[in-house]
C-alpha cells in the first residue's frame, strides 16, 4: 500500500492500519514533483494508494486501487473484518522505506515486524521513552527517519507531535512548543539551523522548557550547531547525535551536555551501537572508476554490519550487489556506505563526509561538508553549501570551475568576500577556501529537510566573483592589466588591491595572464611575476619600471599619493610578506618593501650590520619624492631596522610619524634559559639589540612614536610586556597584544587585527594636528 | 536512561549498553523483540499504559491508544476495503515474493 497523504498523523494512523490488516506499507511525500511519485509508484507496483484526491488527480498510476476516502482517526472504529484480522509473523515485512535520494532516485528498503520492534526496544531503552514523553517531528513522514521515530514513539507509549515545519514555517513554531511542551524533539541539523535563524536574537530556551533530549539525525551535526544547542537548549537538556541510515538503521549514537567542546577531530558521530561494527573498506564504485585520494593510496569509506542492516534493495540487484555484503553466521548483513570516516580507539565514530560529494578542482579533491563546516564555524553564518559553478556570460559549455559558497548569514552580518577568505584560510587549505560567497535567505531543502545542493545554482553573477578593493585601477599600464585579467577571469570588476588567487585565479589562468601581458607589452615576463606582484597595483608598478632588472633593495608595491608606509622584512625577507596586508590600507598609501636579506648575507651589494646599513637604507628613502606622513614599519629584526631608520631619517630632516614593530623583541629581552645568549644586552644601557650572533645593535630613543604589535603566545624570554620598547621613545608607546606566536604574526590570520591597526594608525596620523 | 561519561572527554556521554534499565533487557539494538509483531506491541502496551487522557489528531498529536482505536477501525476498513489481507502477503514488492 502506497501512502500519499498531506496529513501526517492521517499517515501514521494508515501505517498501524496497514500493518494490523497485514499489509506492507510504503508512504511518500505527496507534495513531490508528478513525475518522480510515478517513478516511485512504479517500483513499488502497490495494490491500493491511500492518497488526497489532489494527489490522485495529479499522478494518476494504473493498477491500483486508489482510496481518498478513509475515515479520520476521531470517527467510530469499524469492526473487526469477516473472519478475523490476518496472522502475521515477526519475520513478515510492514514496510517499504525509501533513502532520501540524495545521489539520485530514492532507494527503496523492505523492512519486518522485528526490525521494527527491535529498533524501538533499542531507541526506548536508551532513550528511556516512556509514556508520558512527548515526541515532536518536525520533518515528513514520508522517509524512513520519521516513519521510524513514529513507530518507536508509541510502541514505547509516548505521544507523537508533529509539526509541519514545511508548510507552517519555523515562526509559528515557537507558539507550538510552548503548547506542546516536548520532551524529545527529533529534527536534522539543517532544520535546527532554519529554526534558530527564524527566530533571530531570541533564544529558544523558555519555548523548549522540559525538554530533555535534542536528537539531530540524518546529517553530520557540526561545531555551530553544538553551539546553537548550548544556547538554545533548557538545562540538563542532552543533545543526541546519531549515525543512521535507512539501509543499516541506527549504528551509532551518542550524547552531549553543554559541557561538550568538539577538538580538532570535529563533532563526533556517536558510539557504535551494540550489535553493529564498523570497519573502513574499499568503496563500492565500478572498478572502471579506480578512487584514488591525492596522496595516491586507495580512498577508504565505512563499512558496517549489525542486526538492523537490510539485505538489499527492493527492485535494484545492480545496487544490491554493490553495496551489500552476504549475511555472516549470526544473520547480520553488512552495507558498504559511501561515507568518509574513522573510528577511535574508544570506539568513537567520526564521520568527515560522503566520498560521492567530494568535488575535483584544480587537480584538488575537495570535501564540501569540511568547508561548509569551517564556514559555519568561523564566520557568521548560519547555514552554507559548496558547490562548483560558472559564471553568468561564460559559453554554455563552460566548466563550473569556481568554488562558490552559498551561506545564510547571521542577523546583522554583511557578505565580506574578502574578510571571509582571510579567515578561513586558518582552517582550510588555498584551494579548499571558496573564490565567491553568495548571500541567500535560505538554502534549498529536500523535503526531509536536508539541503539540497543539486538545487543550488550553477552559474553565479559574475559581480559576485569579482571584488573592488583599492578601487578602480588607473589609467595605463593599470588598466591595460586589469583588461586582461577581466577577460581570462571573466570577470566585470577588479580592484587594484584584488589578488589574483582571491579572484579564483589558478596556476593555469596565471600562466594565460603572464603570456598575454608578454603579448601585449611585447616584453618577456618570469612565470612566476603574478605570485610575486599578485594585485593589480603591484604588477603595474612592477612593470612601470619599463624592463629594469628588480631593485635588490626597494620594491614599489603600491604607489600613492597619501601617507607614505615603509616596510622592513626580518632577517632574509624580501618585502613580500607585506603585500596580503596593503588591501587594508587606505587606498592612496605608497607602500614600499625595504628588503633586508642584506644582513642574511645573501646580497653583497649591501654591508650586513645595521649600522652600516641604515644610512644606506635612509638615503634611498630621501632620495624619494616626499609623502607624508612617513611610517616605518617592521617585523621582527625588521622592526629593529625600522626603529634606527626613524632617527637616520630624522638627522636627514624627514620626519617619521610612526614607528610600527610586528613583534619585534626589544631592549627589554632575555632569553630565559641562557644567560650567554641574551637579546639584549642590559650592560649598555639597557638599550642593545643582539639577535644576528655578533651583531648587537646599540639603540637610542626617537622622537617618532611607536606602536608594539605582539604575539600572546609563550616565546621563551624573560621580558616586560612591552619588549622594553616603551622607553625607547620621546612620544607616545602603544601596545597591542594579539593572538599567535613569533611565526604567525605575519601570517594571514593575522590580516583582520594587523590591517585595520594600520589603517587606524594612518588614518589618525593623516588628521591635521590640532595647533 | 543510563549513560557513561567518558574520562578526558567533558560533555560527551555514551549509552551505556551493559546497564540494565529498570530491571529491562539491556539497552541494545541487537536484540530480538522475541514472536511479537507491531500491532501486537502496541495492544501490549496501549494496554499496560492505561492512559487516563487520549489526545486527538486536531492538533496534529497523538497516543497509542487513539492510534489504537483509530488503526483498528481504520485496518478494518482496509480489509474491507482491498483485496483482502491475502493481497498484503502477496505484494509484488517484497524482496520474498508472493508467501
Amino acid at each position: 500500500m502506497a501512502i500519499l497523504q498531506n496529513d501526517p498523523i492521517r499517515s501514521v494512523v494508515t501505517i498501524f492500519a496497514s500493518a494490523r490488516a497485514a499489509g506492507v506499507s510504503a508512504n511518500r511525500d505527496p507534495e513531490a514533483p508528478a513525475d518522480y511519485l510515478r517513478h516511485q509508484l512504479a517500483l513499488l507496483r502497490p495494490d491500493i494508494v491511500v492518497a488526497d484526491a489532489q494527489t490522485r488527480n495529479r499522478c494518476a498510476h494504473d493498477g491500483a486501487r486508489w482510496l481518498t476516502d478513509l475515515p479520520a482517526p476521531e470517527d467510530e472504529a469499524a469492526p473487526p473484518p469477516a473472519g478475523g484480522w490476518p496472522v502475521l509473523r515477526p519475520g513478515d515485512p510492514i514496510g517499504i522505506n525509501f533513502t532520501s535520494g540524495t545521489t539520485g532516485l530514492p532507494k527503496a528498503v523492505e523492512r519486518s515486524h522485528r526490525m521494527a520492534l527491535t529498533g524501538a526496544d533499542g531507541f526506548g531503552a536508551i532513550c528511556a521513552i516512556r509514556p508520558g514523553d512527548r515526541v515532536a517531528l518536525f520533518d515528513p513522514l514520508s522517509f524512513a527517519g520519521g516513519r521510524a521515530a513514529a513507530m518507536w514513539t508509541l510502541l514505547n507509549g509516548a505521544s507523537l507531535r508533529i509539526f509541519p515545519l514545511r508548510r507552517a514555517g519555523a515562526a509559528e513554531l515557537v507558539a507550538w512548543l510552548r503548547r506542546h511542551r516536548p520532551t524529545f524533539v527529533k529534527t536534522t541539523p539543517t532544520a535546527f539551523r532554519g529554526i534558530v535563524n527564524a527566530v533571530g536574537g531570541q533564544t529558544l530556551r523558555h519555548a523548549l522548557e522540559g525538554l530533555r533530549i535534542l536528537s539531530f539525525e540524518g546529517e553530520p551535526c557540526r561545531a555551530g550547531d553544538v553551539e546553537a544547542f548550548r544556547r538554545h537548549a533548557p538545562d540538563g537538556c542532552l543533545l543526541r547525535l546519531t549515525y543512521s541510515a535507512t539501509e543499516f538503521g541506527n549504528a551509532a549514537q551518542c550524547f552531549l551536555t553543554t559541557d561538550f567542546v568538539p577538538d580538532a577531530r570535529g563533532v563526533p558521530a556517536g558510539f557504535v551501537n551494540p550489535g553493529y561494527s564498523i570497519w573502513q573498506g574499499l568503496p563500492a564504485r565500478d572498478a572502471a572508476e579506480p578512487v584514488v585520494g591525492a596522496d595516491g593510496t586507495a580512498e577508504h569509506v565505512l563499512h558496517l554490519r549489525g542486526a538492523g542492516v537490510v539485505r538489499d534493495y527492493v527492485g535494484a540487484p545492480g545496487l544490491t550487489a554493490r553495496h551489500f555484503l552476504p549475511p555472516d553466521a549470526r544473520g547480520h548483513a553488512g552495507f558498504v556506505t559511501s561515507d568518509r570516516g574513522f573510528v577511535d580507539k574508544d570506539g568513537l565514530l567520526f564521520v568527515s563526509g560522503r566520498s560521492d560529494s567530494l568535488i575535483k578542482l584544480r587537480g584538488f579533491r575537495l570535501s564540501p561538508d569540511e568547508i561548509e563546516d569551517a564556514i559555519c564555524r568561523m564566520l557568521p553564518v548560519v547555514q552554507a553549501a559548496i558547490t562548483l559553478a560558472a559564471l553568468e556570460g561564460e559559453p554554455p559549455d563552460a566548466a563550473p570551475e569556481r568554488l562558490v559558497a552559498h551561506v545564510v548569514l547571521a542577523e546583522g552580518a554583511r557578505c565580506d568576500r574578502a574578510a571571509f577568505r582571510a579567515a578561513l584560510a586558518r582552517a582550510l587549505p588555498e584551494p579548499a577556501i571558496p573564490s565567491a560567497f553568495l548571500s541567500v535567505a535560505c538554502l534549498p531543502t529536500r523535503p526531509n529537510g536536508k539541503v539540497d545542493r543539486a538545487a543550488l545554482p550553477r552559474r553565479i553573477p559574475a559581480a559576485a566573483a569579482g571584488g573592488r578593493r583599492g578601487g578602480a585601477p588607473r589609467p595605463g599600464t593599470e588598466a591595460t592589466l586589469a583588461a586582461i585579467w577581466k577577460r581570462i577571469l571573466k570577470l566585470e570588476e577588479i580592484g587594484r588591491d584584488e589578488a589574483f588567487a582571491d579572484l579564483g585565479g589558478s596556476s593555469l589562468s596565471a600562466l594565460e595572464v603572464v603570456l598575454e601581458i608578454e603579448r601585449s607589452l611585447n616584453r618577456a615576463l618570469p612565470d612566476t611575476i603574478l605570485s610575486e606582484y599578485p594585485t593589480i597595483a603591484a604588477l603595474a608598478a612592477r612593470l612601470d619600471d619599463h624592463g629594469h632588472p628588480p631593485d635588490p633593495v626597494l620594491s614599489h608595491l603600491r604607489p600613492g599619493p597619501g601617507a607614505r608606509l615603509v616596510f622592513f622584512s626580518p632577517l632574509d625577507g624580501d618585502g613580500l610578506g607585506f603585500v596580503k596586508f596593503i588591501p587594508e590600507l587606505p587606498p592612496d598609501t605608497d607602500v614600499l618593501s625595504l628588503k633586508c636579506r642584506a644582513l642574511a648575507q645573501k646580497d653583497a651589494a649591501l654591508p650586513s650590520d645595521v649600522d652600516r646599513l641604515v644610512p644606506i637604507l635612509s638615503d634611498r628613502i630621501a632620495a624619494l619624492p616626499p609623502r607624508r606622513p612617513l611610517i616605518l614599519a617592521g617585523n621582527s629584526y625588521g622592526g629593529v631596522i625600522a626603529f634606527a631608520m626613524s632617527r637616520a631619517l630624522a638627522a636627514q630632516g624627514l620626519e617619521v610619524a610612526s614607528v610600527l614593530l610586528l613583534d619585534t623583541y626589544g631592549p627589554g629581552c632575555r632569553r630565559r634559559n641562557a644567560a650567554a645568549a641574551p637579546v639584549a644586552d642590559s650592560a649598555v644601557a639597557d638599550a642593545t639589540v643582539t639577535i644576528v650572533p655578533g651583531k648587537p645593535v646599540v639603540l637610542a630613543p626617537t622622537a617618532s612614536d611607536l606602536v608594539l604589535i605582539r604575539a600572546d603566545a609563550p616565546n621563551g624570554l624573560a621580558c616586560t610586556p612591552d619588549y622594553g620598547w616603551a622607553r625607547m621613545t620621546t612620544g607616545t608607546f602603544r601596545l597591542l597584544q594579539i593572538e599567535g606566536d613569533h611565526s604567525t604574526i605575519m601570517h594571514k590570520d593575522s590580516v583582520p587585527i594587523v590591517g585595520p591597526t594600520l589603517r587606524e594608525l594612518i588614518r589618525s596620523l593623516e588628521k591635521p594636528h590640532d595647533p | 536512561m543510563v549513560l557513561q561519561a567518558l574520562r578526558d572527554r567533558p560533555g560527551l556521554l555514551a549509552a551505556c549498553p551493559r546497564a540494565p534499565l529498570d530491571g529491562a533487557a539491556p539497552a541494545t539494538f541487537a536484540g530480538d523483540p522475541g514472536s511479537e509483531t507491531v500491532p501486537e506491541r502496541l495492544s501490549r502496551v496501549a494496554l499496560s499504559c492505561r492512559p487516563e487522557i487520549a489526545v486527538a489528531d486536531r492538533d496534529r498529536a497523538i497516543d497509542f491508544a487513539t492510534l489504537l482505536r483509530a488503526s483498528d477501525g481504520l485496518a478494518a476498513r482496509l480489509c474491507a476495503a482491498g483485496p483482502a489481507a491475502r493481497a498484503w502477503r502477496s505484494c509484488r514488492m517484497t524482496r520474498s515474493g508472493p508467501s
